[in-house]
């Protein structure tokens, strides 16, 4: 039998223990991939969330009552409808240090056909839009013409098929990417689309409008702030002189979620931390350990004629295969969880969570692997280093 | 019997008992010079703490001692690297350690023949292992685990393991205690067996039946030999 074949044979032999270390690295695995690539997706979340609302300033109507209102709409995707005078609109391009504007127009189904919950449907004007349409660039080329919605990745039905809203049959022309964001469950279409949506409802009697004419309302004005201005000054100088709205920094409102996605990835960064400590602890003192009961299979071997160099030679590529199985079981679980509890997670985070891109899973993976592989070896180096000081015949008497 | 072979002189090595203390330290080999001649099997005789297995251990370049030499075939064996001292240990000292030594990861064939594969040697191992191990009466035991063997028969492992390099000395520590008659007979004509080829053998043991079979006898009492050394 080959010299080189012992830690096989060792490990093979004593299934309990290999067992034992190999779980304890694939913990050790699982927490760092799976708390890093949660931490990266809260932030690649928000990140998101920020790119997509896209102005520095919204204007909604005062009836939208309370931030609540309009950041269920805006940020948590609760679908609602509300509605100002589209005169609104000019006379907030004339406020000083507003460089442009842009209307939005909210309606929200009770029930569509493609979906078995209400959505909120987001009419834009495309010659305007500077906040949706760059995304939806990405994904539909052309102008988006009457009846054609584009819709986020949440939603069922494919580019080319059709969607009835309020009766009206729309021909979905695009999917967007995930954004991670409550605009995955939202469709989108031109203001001439959602103004004959928003007829069809009134004429079904699904909604009001407030008894105002779809083609002289909007629901938020976005607008996008001159150099050299703040956004929070803007919002205030609209708040003191425009009469029945509600002007708000979009920084502002998602700074809420910016204080949780902060807290969730420093509660989700301690607790990869704990996890760390905790089975680096127990992976020193299991590796210790078992150096500590094998002193005297340690002791036979250099009776036999094993140099200190073979002996450290055996210990580490033990210690190097358990991890590398475990580092390799730990990356593989952590990585089937995220992608089937993805969707879960963002549920009860209640936070934008969008994976990384592909690169970054790849790389954060290999960087877990090395670490994680490292440890045991690692720390069985030590171990029997601390072994190898000790003369043989001294601890065979010790036994 | 033939030239010396294993020589050590002025050997001390001194142990503390729990502390650090001066008043704490013993001598447990004191100043002791042995010579083991080719073909001559010699045993050491002495009360348990009397220093047999210390000096073994020492003899074998497996304990440093504190003071005086050992040389194998005029090489002193502590001023060899660790490298070069484990290569010269695993082909010419075959050692027998106290007590069940066998590793429980490999076979009986694995464990026997394990010492030939460790600095590189490969020819005729098998067949080397297998007379070994007929020799020894355990042939079929050949691929039973460690766990499944009695000890007489896991002492006999150690035997064949320490034969199979076939080295110019072989040091046993206490080979036959806890053995039956029948275990103790058996191993005791394996060393004297060895020594007839030709081979060094000292024999650490505290029984005096097993020591009849030794063709010089020395005594040991505190760390000291008192009976027996070669003029």
């Amino acid at each position: 039998m080959d010299f080189k074949k012992l830690p096989f044979k060792n490990i093979a032999r004593h299934p309990g223990r290999s067992a034992l270390l190999v779980s304890l690295v694939a913990v050790l695995a699982f927490a760092m991939l799976a708390g890093t690539l949660m931490t990266a997706s809260l932030r690649h979340g928000l990140q998101s969330l920020e790119q997509r609302l896209g102005a520095d300033v919204i204007v909604a109507p005062k009836t939208a009552k309370s931030t609540t209102d309009l950041e269920q709409v805006m940020l948590d995707g609760v679908p609602g409808s509300f509605y100002m005078d589209a005169s609104i609109l000019d006379t907030v391009a004339q406020v000083e240090g507003v460089k442009q504007v842009s209307p939005q127009y909210y309606l929200a189904t009770a029930k569509a056909g493609c979906c078995s919950y209400p959505i909120q449907i987001i009419g834009i004007d495309p010659k305007t839009d500077f906040t949706i349409q760059p995304w939806i660039a990405r994904s539909y080329a052309d102008e988006l013409g009457l009846n054609d919605v584009v819709v986020g990745c949440d939603i069922t039905g494919a580019p080319g098929t059709t969607v009835r809203f309020f009766g009206v049959e729309c021909r979905i022309v695009a999917k967007l990417d995930e954004t991670g964001t409550s605009l995955d469950g939202a469709a989108f279409a031109s203001a001439e689309t959602i103004r004959e949506l928003m007829r069809s409802a009134v004429e079904q009697g699904q909604q009001t409008m407030d008894k105002a004419d779809p083609d002289k309302v909007v629901s938020t004005v976005q607008i996008k702030v001159a150099d050299g201005y703040r956004a929070s000054d803007i919002a205030d100088d609209i708040n003191l002189h425009v009469r029945g709205v509600w002007a708000v920094p979009s920084r502002s409102m998602t700074s809420g979620v910016a204080d949780g996605v902060s807290g969730a990835s420093r509660m989700v960064g301690m607790l990869v931390v704990a996890v760390w400590l905790l089975a680096v602890a127990v992976l020193v003192a299991a590796f210790s350990m078992t150096g500590r009961q094998r002193t005297r299979e340690f002791a036979v071997l250099r009776v036999m004629g094993a140099s200190r160099r073979m002996l450290s030679s055996v210990v580490i590529t033990e210690a190097l295969m358990l991890s590398v199985v475990g580092a390799a079981i730990g990356i593989l679980v952590a990585l089937c969880a995220l992608v089937l509890f993805n969707q879960a997670l963002e549920s009860a985070l209640s936070l934008p969570f969008l994976m990384p891109s592909g690169g970054t899973i790849v790389l954060v993976s290999v960087v877990t692997f090395v670490l994680s592989s490292l440890v045991g070896p690692l720390t069985s180096a030590l171990s029997a280093m601390r072994l190898s000081k000790v003369d043989p015949g001294q601890s065979l008497r010790e036994e | 019997m033939g030239d010396v072979v294993l020589q050590g002189a002025g050997l001390r090595k001194s142990f503390f008992r729990a502390g650090r203390d001066a008043a704490r330290r013993f001598d447990a080999v004191a100043d002791v010079s042995v010579a083991l001649r080719s073909g001559e099997m010699c045993a050491l005789m002495g009360r348990s703490g009397s220093g047999k297995s210390t000096l073994l251990n020492m003899l074998a370049g497996l304990l440093t001692p504190d003071e005086g030499t050992v040389s194998l075939s005029g090489q002193d064996l502590y001023a060899l690297s660790d490298e070069a001292l484990s290569r010269l240990r695993n082909q010419a000292i075959g050692v027998i350690p106290q007590g069940h030594t066998a590793l429980h990861s490999l076979t009986v064939f694995e464990n026997v023949e394990l010492p030939c594969h460790m600095h590189g040697e490969t020819t005729d191992v098998h067949d080397r292992v297998d007379s070994l191990l007929e020799k020894l009466g355990i042939a079929e035991l050949s691929n039973a685990y460690p766990s499944e063997l009695s000890g007489g028969e896991l002492r006999r492992v150690a035997i064949a393991r320490a034969l199979v390099v076939e080295p110019q000395v072989i040091l046993a520590d206490e080979p036959t205690s806890d053995l039956d008659d029948e275990n103790t007979e058996l191993v005791m004509n394996a060393l004297r067996a060895a020594s007839r080829e030709g081979r060094a053998v000292l024999l650490v043991t505290h029984e005096q039946a097993a020591a009849t079979y030794a063709d010089r006898v020395m005594r040991m009492d505190a760390g000291r030999i008192v009976e027996g050394v070669e003029a």
